[in-house]
């Protein structure tokens, strides 16, 4: 064993977590290794120093009280909740029966828009434009969306109306994609970027702090290898479910498909948040 | 719903003390901690329907808290830029025949520190570090169970310690020398 070796197994043998031989082995070097032995020591030291310093302490006794007061109120606050949060965790529960709402709000809310003011933005997007061929939509989405957040990417179009992001998206993209319809935001936007030929929409919602961004496209690029997805993605999306999963900053993604396209979303809220948001009564195209 | 309150209470709450402590070392407030055992059992109760039961409940807590933590507390996290290791492995060398006991030969190298200046030493490890050291060092759990909890592969809860607890030495040490203790090395002759 050399002296990489050990490292690679040091805070295993402070642990008492190696093999038999693993054991054996890194002993054997610290017997003949001086440098090795010392940092074996020191981090046992730091070790024993840490667990004798900070002790484990007691859970508060309001604690467990608080916590069950709090299921007994938000289980007697009534149907809605319940029928909402019942929705979201049968697992059977098919993202398309979120869309089809209410179609009557939608209507009305069509008529509405008229007066919604359409912004033209001056700003390019396609800082990220998609390359030709399979790209990763998971991680694609993380970047952009970190570009949202930062403002450094910016919608081509935003409006208070998702009628004219709709719109826009079916001219410019020429594929319509179906958009929940959130209630009070303070804009929605969208812009497309033309990977070879192969529009790709992006349509971002900003509530406050929040944003939530989408990046669709049609079911077809997977097939044709120009956008990629992980395997359980694809498998539980085709079965009609939502498929989750954190990005590397810890903002939350959802993939589903719908009416021949595939969306992911990517937001800065929780999940429980999130479902209610793309729950919210969809706006028929 | 009387059925799935008292299952939910005796699967879940034995695991308290566990998330608390773990939420208030990550997070370094009682409140904060507060907060996020009761987001965390909330989430739970919502969900307990996708939890199967008999499987590791504690682990599945720790999970959705992990997730919780993150959403709130999402930091950039770096290690340090420059860190010396050899100072203080070389200050080991010199001192370490010197004292026979355990607890002379931590003092000399941390100083008298108090419980809050490690915990605040603990608390400025980047995150990824900071979990392994206090489940491991603080809670005691195994790495198959620390693997289980923030699903990594065992071999990276190894090098995680390692080099958190290299950190932490580090910075432990710092925190010695900036009260005012003398280098203890100077000291000893």
């Amino acid at each position: 064993m050399d002296c990489r070796e050990s490292q690679e197994l040091m805070s295993g043998a402070v642990d008492n977590e190696l093999r038999g031989d693993q054991a054996a082995e890194f002993f054997e070097h610290i017997e003949i290794c001086s440098g090795c032995r010392d940092e074996f020591e020191l981090e046992n030291l730091t070790k024993t120093y840490i667990r004798r310093m900070i002790t484990m302490v007691d859970v508060p006794h309001d604690l467990q009280q608080s916590i069950l007061l709090q299921i007994e109120t938000s289980e007697k606050r009534g149907l809605t909740y319940g029928f909402w949060s019942s929705l979201v965790s049968n697992k059977f529960f098919q993202p398309f029966l979120a869309f089809g709402f209410v179609a009557l709000i939608a209507v009305a809310l069509f008529i509405l828009n008229k007066s919604n003011t359409l912004i033209q933005s001056e700003k390019s997007w396609p800082l990220t434009s998609p390359q030709a061929t399979n790209l990763d939509a998971l991680s694609a989405a993380e970047d952009n969306f970190q570009h949202v957040l930062t403002g450094t990417l910016r919608p081509e179009i935003t409006s208070t109306a998702i009628s004219d992001v709709l719109t826009y998206v079916k001219e410019k993209a020429g594929y319509s994609i179906n958009l929940p319809l959130i209630p009070k935001v303070d804009w929605v936007g969208a812009a497309i970027t033309d990977g070879d030929n192969r529009p790709i929409a992006h349509v971002i919602y900003k509530m406050g702090e929040t944003y939530i961004y989408i990046f669709a496209f049609p079911e077809k690029y997977l097939d044709a290898r120009v956008v990629k997805l992980p395997l359980g993605c694809i498998k539980s999306i085709s079965g009609d479910n939502w498929y989750w999963t954190h990005d590397s900053n810890g903002d939350l993604q959802a993939v589903w498909a719908h009416d021949g396209n595939i969306c992911v979303a990517t937001a800065n809220i929780e999940r429980n948040e999130l479902v209610s948001l793309l729950s919210s009564k969809e706006y028929h195209r | 719903m009387q059925d799935k309150h008292k299952e939910f209470e005796k699967e879940m709450l034995p695991h308290m003390s566990a998330l608390y402590n773990f939420a208030l070392r990550m997070t370094g407030d009682p409140d904060d901690a507060k907060d996020l055992v009761q987001e965390t059992y909330m989430k739970a109760y919502r969900f307990f329907d996708k939890y199967s039961q008999g499987t590791n409940a504690k682990a599945w807590l720790f999970r959705i808290m992990k997730n919780s933590y993150i959403n709130r507390y999402r930091r950039e996290s770096k290690e340090p830029d420059k860190v010396d290791y050899d100072e203080i492995k070389d200050f080991y060398a010199t001192v370490k025949g010197s004292v026979a006991d355990t607890n002379d030969l931590q003092e000399k190298i941390f100083g008298n520190l108090f419980e809050d200046e490690v915990a605040k030493a603990l608390q400025d490890l980047p995150e990824e570090f900071r979990t392994v050291v206090i489940l491991c060092d603080i809670e005691g759990y195994t790495y198959e169970e620390i693997a289980d909890f923030i699903e990594i592969p065992i071999g990276t809860v190894r090098s995680r310690l390692h080099r958190g607890r290299k950190m932490l030495r580090e910075s432990l040490r710092r925190y010695a020398l900036q009260r005012g203790y003398r280098d203890l090395n100077n000291e000893a002759d």
